[in-house]
């Protein structure tokens, strides 16, 4: 009879030391940050007397986003949150896999990349359909 | 003006409710906005992404800090659920927005049978951690990714079917703006053998990435309107934070079971402009 105590048991799937506490950390001022720039648009665009459903809004434009983020204009606090927001998600996998591929291990690291190249055809796609 | 205030209200009550009775905030924020605002169904999709990417990320920040999510099986389903999600943002732009109605009314009859069925089991089943085959699980298998993905006392199988699920799971959220929780979070429960509060707490990490990448393609397409987005989704931040602290000292019963009936009346208007 085989001693139970010899059967390898699954090790618990923790990350390497420290990835999930900076994940943690990377999602909340990630979401604090967007959302506060979201706060700010609607505030500005409730002020301006701006009414959502009944005005065509401005398309993105980054070399624009500077200029409306100084003039104070709804539009440019609106779509960097919007960026903010997209981007947190794909910031975390991006330093997942980043802390994988320190802590040597391949596999993981391997799979947040490919993440990443979906991420980017969505991209591709976005903009040749846009 | 006011209609701004209106949408973060909106927004409020969909995150507050969806947070209490343990739902995405999408199956609450396109029927609001198709519905209540007469959005077009393609933009309330994109808005409700932007929506769930806030409420997921804010929640899988304390999922992680609580060690309850299962860093690497997210890390595997999530290229699978990114994927579909990708499938499913370009395949919205192919069909006509009845179609896509028709979808959301037959999701949101599903949801409505599943909380009914919720409601009416006996106490203690919702729990669910509890896992019959957990034994069978544990088989070793040094060195092998089934080993690498093991948490304490489980260890996921049938990753095959895990990850085509995932798929599936990524291209409805990206069809109907919802995060796929109600897919992902059974698949990793009943059909690989996850722990509930752990499937629950992985779903919820995957679904930032899987709504991002959808929620790219809407953007570049024109299908995400700021002034809709900004006012909605800070609402629905604001009543999953508020929905989240109060939500241990609310009776939900009552409120799943009214829950059902608007959920079903909404299937219904629904699936009328879907047929209109």
């Amino acid at each position: 009879m085989s001693d139970p105590a010899a059967t390898p048991r699954p090790t618990p799937a923790a990350a390497p030391a420290g990835v999930e506490a900076r994940l943690a950390r990377l999602l909340t001022i990630g979401t604090g940050f967007a959302v506060g720039l979201l706060a700010i648009g609607s505030l500005l665009l409730v002020a301006g007397g701006i009414s959502p459903l009944a005005e065509d809004w401005p398309p993105l434009d980054l070399r624009a986003l500077p200029g409306q983020l100084l003039a104070l204009e709804p539009a440019g606090f609106l779509w960097l949150g919007l960026l903010a927001t997209i981007a947190t998600p794909i910031l975390r996998v991006s330093a997942a896999a980043l802390g994988f591929a320190r802590a040597g291990e391949r596999r993981f690291a391997a799979l947040g990349l490919g993440v990443l190249v979906v991420i980017g055809l969505a991209v591709v796609a976005g903009w040749l359909g846009g | 003006m006011i209609v701004g205030l209106i949408l973060a209200g909106g927004g409020f009550g969909a995150g507050l409710f969806g947070s209490l009775l343990g739902l995405g905030g999408g199956i609450l924020i396109v029927p609001l906005l198709t519905v209540g605002f007469g959005v077009p169904f393609r933009e309330a999709v994109g808005v409700s992404l932007v929506c769930v990417i806030v409420t997921s990320s804010a929640a899988a920040g304390v999922y992680l800090e609580r060690h309850l999510a299962n860093l690497r099986l997210g890390m595997l389903l999530e290229l699978f659920t990114a994927s579909g999600a990708l499938i499913g943002g370009l395949v919205a732009f192919l069909l006509p927005e009845r179609a896509l109605a028709g979808l959301f009314s037959l999701l949101l009859a599903y949801t409505a049978f599943s909380m009914l069925r919720r409601g009416r089991a006996p106490a203690g089943t919702d729990a669910g951690d509890e896992l019959g085959t957990a034994d069978a699980a544990l088989e070793p298998d040094p060195g092998g990714l089934g080993d690498q993905l093991a948490g304490p006392g489980y260890r996921p199988r049938r990753l095959g079917v895990g990850a085509g699920g995932s798929l599936g799971a990524g291209i409805v959220s990206a069809l109907l703006g919802v995060g796929g929780g109600i897919v992902k979070v059974p698949l990793m429960h009943l059909v690989m053998g996850v722990p509930l509060k752990v499937a629950t707490a992985t779903s919820n990490l995957m679904i930032g990435v899987t709504a991002a990448a959808s929620a790219i393609v809407y953007l570049l397409r024109g299908g995400i309107d700021p002034y809709v987005a900004g006012p909605t989704a800070v609402g629905v931040f604001a009543g999953a934070l508020v929905g989240s602290r109060i939500a241990s000292r609310i009776d939900v019963r009552l409120l799943r079971l009214l829950f059902v009936g608007v959920l079903a009346l909404t299937a219904v208007q629904m699936a009328a402009r879907a047929l209109a």
